[in-house]
């Protein structure tokens, strides 16, 4: 066995009312990876928050390289060599790449002589470059570059520290195939390097590729350790979730079934630079999955339909009605909804409550005349929360307390709750743990057997595979490809149009 | 808990001055002239800074008001003369003109809304200033409503309504989702510049508002109409604990609640006795040690 570096023993995390972690011990290993799995809620992050110095411990003691650890701060932790990559967004906008990457290191930097702004750009273009990463400008705001982007800029930052620990929270799922694989060598670079590892992920398979042991939570406790062979799908989805779970997820029929009345119409769409030339039908009651590599233009492609982008040429038209949408108002107005990609940026409202953040989209529906009486909204929001089993204290609960899987079941609320007849989804189940996952994708299917439409693009092929109705597939910015819904649909037929 | 505290601080200092100049101004303070005169004084103030809260809920800054207030008095008077019914209408009209123009610029022209303010303020005071060095701008007939009553009514209209839109329609929501996240607003359907701009209006009426008491307390329109109230509003709110940055933080009490701890201390510390030029000093000082105890610091959390 390697040596210990880091050990936390019988942690404790209280946050009011709520115990998010109780009682759990943790030894990391250098050149080891520790997987964390968990359904979402059950406390992985905020753990592995205690370690990397965001928030103290209620209670615990943590050894590390054979000393007392107590982070006073993330940037303490840093100092002492474990890096934190969150789950949300870790940049922050109105700065520059450079300044980013170095935020909080001043100080050190300053001891090596002054800190120019020269010399950031070009440490920081040096840190890029070694990661491969040279299309990256370190003088450009970082906001400008597309999430997967700014979480590898986070992950370069982080590397070229040349960490004890390594923390990846639920990273991978936000990337595309190619991101990915580049997270992927690192860790293998990193293990061999004799960095500890942790990953934490919805991903079991990818557990399963890249862990060495694997620690499973539930509510809050440890459940188990699985080691070696013991490491596999089934084990660790029954120790989750307590149970064990039947047959498969997606949808159980492999019919192509939808209405022929087409509800919406894109036509000849393009966004210059981005994508061109797109077309095609969504039809009552039909999920249509699109399905290509991130930089293919489908993300964009997706906002473009919503309205919020605005198209160099083309239309996208509401068949029943011949109601172009121009814009977010007249989308929604219409019954559109949109989820998006980057949740924490684009969807949430952080500092609000659950309540606030559902009710958002429906004021029109509850308003009685001029006003909106707080009990209504308090009823539309609870009902909603409640359908959807958000984990919650209450809806007057701060959405930003929430767990990742959590305040997405809150976006998706907010889209039900004002009636949505389309929904336009941009990888709906991204950071969602499989019990959730499961729940959306019934969800979904029940929404289709009401009559309502779904749009929607996504980075894992077995979930367009296993959910669509019809499969098209982007690349370079038009689409290559129409599948159709069938048992015999594999994963590869559909890499094969996209790459 | 420290948050719940945090709200509380302004309510506390409020009360705490109000009994601090009760039993320490030999009962001089609790006169009904002189509280009559707080009203009053509090009155031009507090109307601004109702309709100035819509703005800064999502996210700006308005330093027009009294540029425009001035503005609106003196286009008004040009236009109706002596005719009061018309006069106040019209300062009306100005004042929304007024706030449409800081929103036309800010949305369309893409400047920030302070600077588009800091225009209005500059050009207005300008224009106030140069008429008034040529023309007696006297209203003596709008001296009969400068009663108490009619301050208080008037009062009452304003915070009433501006609490009311603020907190159970869609305008003042959507200010607050703006301020929060304007991103996620219009990704939810929400048309962000119509909103915005609506609060514009909303803070230009209530500045046309404050023009009318404004005449109507000195009978008169001179080059330093409405001096300094854009000053006043943004301390009085400031005092008064609110977000900044805006967002759901932003709360309409702090235009009430601060408004009359900026009043109460001017007073209270002018019944003491104290030199008007030190006055100011301890405004500052107070000002200070208030914004430093309430104001919401969580945009700072992330870097942290
Ligand atoms: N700052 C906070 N304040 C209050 N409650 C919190 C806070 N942070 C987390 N929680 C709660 O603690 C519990 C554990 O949350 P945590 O984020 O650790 O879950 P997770 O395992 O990472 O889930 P996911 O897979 O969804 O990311 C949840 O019930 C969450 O609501
Ligand atoms: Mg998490």
């Amino acid at each position: 066995m390697e040596e210990i570096i880091l050990k936390a023993e019988n942690m404790f995390k209280e946050f009011g009312a709520t115990k998010a972690v109780s009682d759990v011990t943790l030894e990391l290993r250098k050149g080891c990876v520790l997987g964390l799995v968990g359904e979402n809620g059950s406390g992985k992050s905020t753990l592995s928050s205690m370690i990397a110095g965001v928030y103290p411990p209620t209670k615990g003691v943590m050894t590390y390289k054979g000393e007392e650890y107590r982070p006073k701060s993330v940037l303490d932790a840093r100092k002492a060599g474990i890096q934190y990559l969150t789950q949300e967004q870790g940049t922050i906008d109105g700065m520059t790449v450079a300044e980013n990457m170095f935020l909080g290191e001043e100080d050190q930097m300053s001891k090596m002589g002054n800190v120019s702004i020269k010399k950031l750009n070009l440490l920081a273009r040096k840190i890029l470059d070694e990661n491969g990463m040279n299309y990256v400008n370190p003088k450009a705001m970082v906001e400008t570059y597309s999430f997967e982007d700014r979480k590898m800029i986070e992950t370069a930052r982080a590397l070229s520290h040349q960490p004890a620990i390594l923390i990846i929270d639920e990273t991978t799922t936000a990337l595309s195939q190619k991101g990915r694989e580049r997270i992927y060598e690192i860790i293998f670079e990193q293990k061999k390097a004799g960095t500890a590892i942790v990953i934490i992920s919805h991903d079991l398979d990818e557990v399963q590729k890249l862990c060495d042991e694997v620690l499973i939570m539930r509510d809050g406790v440890y459940v188990d350790t699985l080691k070696g062979d013991e490491i596999n799908a089934h084990n660790m989805r029954e120790k989750m979730i307590g149970r064990t779970m039947e047959g498969s997820y997606y949808r159980g029929d492999f019919e192509c079934t939808y209405e022929d009345e087409v509800v919406l119409e894109v036509k000849d769409l393009s966004v210059w630079g981005i994508f061109s030339d797109v077309s095609f039908e969504l039809h009552k009651g039909e999920i249509l999955g699109i399905g290509g590599l991130s930089e293919c233009g489908m993300h964009e492609l997706l906002k473009t339909v919503f309205g919020a982008i605005r198209p160099t040429s083309g239309s996208v038209t509401l068949v029943q009605n011949q109601v172009a949408l121009k814009n977010t108002t007249v989308s929604v107005k219409n019954k559109v909804a949109y989820i998006p990609k980057d949740r924490d940026k684009e969807s949430l409202f952080q500092p609000t409550s659950i309540k606030d953040n559902i009710v958002a989209s429906s004021y029109d529906k509850i308003k009685k005349g001029f006003f909106i009486k707080p009990s209504d909204e308090k009823k539309l929001a609870d009902e909603q929360a409640k359908k959807i089993e958000v984990k919650m204290q209450n809806i007057e609960q701060l959405i930003r307390d929430l767990s990742g899987g959590n305040k997405q079941k809150v976006v998706i609320a907010k889209w039900i709750a004002n009636e949505s007849q389309i929904f336009i989804m941009d990888c709906p189940t991204r950071g969602i743990d499989i019990g959730v996952k499961a729940k959306i994708y019934k969800l979904m299917d029940t929404l289709k057997h009401e009559g309502i439409s779904i749009l929607m693009v996504s980075e894992e092929m077995m979930e367009l595979i296993g959910m669509a109705d019809r499969i098209i597939t982007m690349k370079d910015g038009r689409l290559s490809k129409e599948f159709t819904r069938s048992k015999d649909l594999s994963e590869s037929t559909i890499i094969s149009a996209i790459v | 808990m420290r948050e719940q505290m945090k709200k509380m601080v302004p309510v506390a200092g409020l009360v705490i001055m109000f009994l601090l100049f009760a039993f320490t101004t030999d009962g001089k303070f609790l006169t009904r002239v002189n509280l009559q005169n707080l009203i009053i004084q509090s009155a031009i103030t507090m109307v601004a800074a109702v309709g100035t809260a819509f703005v800064m809920a999502h996210n700006n800054l308005d330093f027009s008001l009294g540029g425009a207030c001035a503005l609106s008095c003196v286009l008004s008077y040009l236009i109706a003369g002596q005719n009061l019914p018309l006069f106040f209408i019209l300062c009306m009209v100005f004042g929304i003109v007024c706030g449409l123009f800081s929103a036309l610029l800010h949305i369309k022209g893409q400047i920030p809304a302070f600077m588009a303010g800091m225009c209005l303020m500059f050009a207005g005071r300008g224009v106030a200033q140069s008429v008034a060095a040529n023309t007696n701008m006297l209203m003596v007939g709008a001296a009969s409503l400068n009663n108490i009553w009619f301050f208080l009514l008037v009062l009452l209209v304003v915070v009433v309504l501006g609490f009311l839109i603020f907190n159970y329609t869609k305008v003042g929501k959507y200010q607050k989702l703006i301020g929060t996240n304007p991103k996620a607003t219009e990704l939810s359907g929400i048309n962000v510049n119509a909103y915005k701009t609506i609060a514009f209006a909303i803070s230009g009426a209530t500045i046309g508002i404050a023009a009318c008491l404004t005449v109507i307390r000195s009978a008169s329109i001179i080059g330093n109409t409405g001096l300094n109230l854009e000053t006043n509003v943004l301390l009085a709110l400031s005092l008064g604990g609110i977000s900044i940055t805006g967002g759901s933080a932003t709360k309409m009490r702090s235009a009430i609640i601060g408004t009359l701890i900026f009043f109460i201390l001017n007073n209270g510390l002018t019944l003491w006795g104290l030199n008007p030029d030190y006055v100011d000093i301890v405004k500052a000082v107070f000002f200070l040690l208030t914004v430093t105890i309430s104001i919401d610091r969580s945009q700072y959390d992330m870097i942290a």
